[in-house]
């Protein structure tokens, strides 16, 4: 028998058994705290409105406009695209993880939607410019879905679009990577609704269903 | 005297059941019963991404260590890749002053450890076996080998299976 059971059994019963419950009780409650306070807030649920699986930006201000282009070397400009839902993530070719596994998601968030899908424009906007050429990004992007648009612009553009949606780009050199480099950047998805609005960012991580589910509110 | 002594040892009790479950609910790594010291890792939910030649790709898997000593993973090679690399991604999401973003940092790591009775999850966002520069296309179906080399010396060829990258339950997609 181990030592702990002994002691116990040397105390009075019903004293036991209040203690007992009473550990139970802390135990469900230290549970829910966690929960609470850390659980809760890795998965942002401070911040999400109760509709939206997202975070909804506040206010909603318009999406701020921008030309690049696309994996055909088309220009693609944002206002052009007034009247579809635009879905926007910033990434690069090279990168093996989150970026396909994101369009992948969006590969499965339209096959959710359904004939919906067809007012939705997928873009992914390249971080760098150095290596994505319109071809790599053709052949990156086609893999997962030809009607996705592969963006790409000089090393200024890329800037003026970055700094214009504040996201986080850093270039890491590293021998071994394919191009000398890694790219660290942001991973939040954007949401442009059909009035050319900035209306969400969904976090790399967010279910297909989910993101699926906001867009057919917004449409 | 006896009635004393249950107290500190019951708080004892209440901050290690609290512990425990926090590091149950927080931790990644799942425990398992460690059996012996000669037991096989055990290598589970094998997967790639498909991806073109030239491009990059990632196998993801659970490693289960049933032994009584950790194990690390120092080594990796297939021929679909030029090079083979472990790899972890961290994500990092931050909501300040009605600000929200989400930055994605990737290291290489010299060794990939699995403590004793563990079970250490590889998955897109986070660990990763990193194929660099495929040498052909990795198409959904297709098989390759992995070859996994442990600080032991040991070296266990798995098979790998490409996937699109939904998952094991999304098969019921493949209606094109």
């Amino acid at each position: 028998m181990c030592p702990l059971e002994v002691l116990f059994l040397k105390e009075n019963r019903s004293r036991q058994g209040l203690l007992l419950g009473l550990a139970f009780v802390v135990v469900i409650a230290g549970a829910f705290v966690a929960w609470e306070l850390v659980l809760k807030e890795d998965i942002g649920e401070q911040a999400v409105e109760a509709s939206f699986h997202g975070f909804v930006l506040e206010p909603p201000q318009t999406a701020p406009s921008f030309e690049l282009v696309d994996q055909r070397r088309e220009p693609f400009r944002l206002e052009e695209h007034e009247g579809d839902l635009i879905v926007m993530f910033f990434g690069y070719t090279n990168c093996p993880d989150i970026c396909p596994a994101t369009l992948v998601y969006y590969t499965q968030v339209k096959r959710e939607l359904g004939p919906l899908a067809d007012r939705v424009r997928f873009v992914f906007i390249s971080v760098d410019p150095e290596y994505d050429t319109p071809e790599h990004l053709d052949r990156f992007v086609s893999r997962f879905d030809p009607s996705f648009y592969g963006l790409s612009g000089t090393a200024e553009e890329t800037a003026y679009v970055t700094d214009l949606y504040g996201v986080y780009v850093e270039k890491v050199e590293d021998e071994t990577a394919p191009a000398g480099y890694w790219v660290n950047h942001g991973t939040l998805s954007y949401v442009v609704d059909t009035e050319g609005t900035l209306r969400l960012a969904h976090p790399f991580g967010i279910e297909p269903q989910d993101i699926a589910a906001d867009l057919r509110q917004l449409l | 005297m006896n009635r004393h002594i249950g107290r500190p040892l019951s708080a004892l009790l209440l901050i290690w059941l609290f512990g425990a479950i926090s590091v149950f609910l927080l931790h990644p790594t799942v425990h398992i019963e460690a059996a012996d010291g000669k037991s096989t890792p055990v290598f589970e939910n094998v997967w790639a991404r498909a991806a073109g030649a030239g491009h990059m790709s990632a196998v993801y898997m659970d490693i289960k260590n049933s032994r009584t000593t950790g194990l690390s993973i120092v080594a990796a090679r297939s021929d679909v890749a030029e090079r083979v690399e472990v790899h972890e991604t961290t994500m990092e999401l931050t909501v300040q002053d009605g600000k929200v973003s989400q930055v994605m940092r990737m290291e290489e790591i010299d060794a990939l450890h699995v403590d004793p009775g563990s079970v250490v999850q590889l998955q897109p966002g986070g660990l990763h076996i990193m194929l660099i520069g495929l040498t052909r296309d990795i198409e959904e179906g297709d098989r390759f080998t992995l070859e996994l080399e442990l600080g032991s010396g040991e070296r266990f060829k798995l098979d790998v299976p490409v996937k699109i990258g939904l998952g094991d339950d999304d098969h019921d997609h493949h209606d094109h």
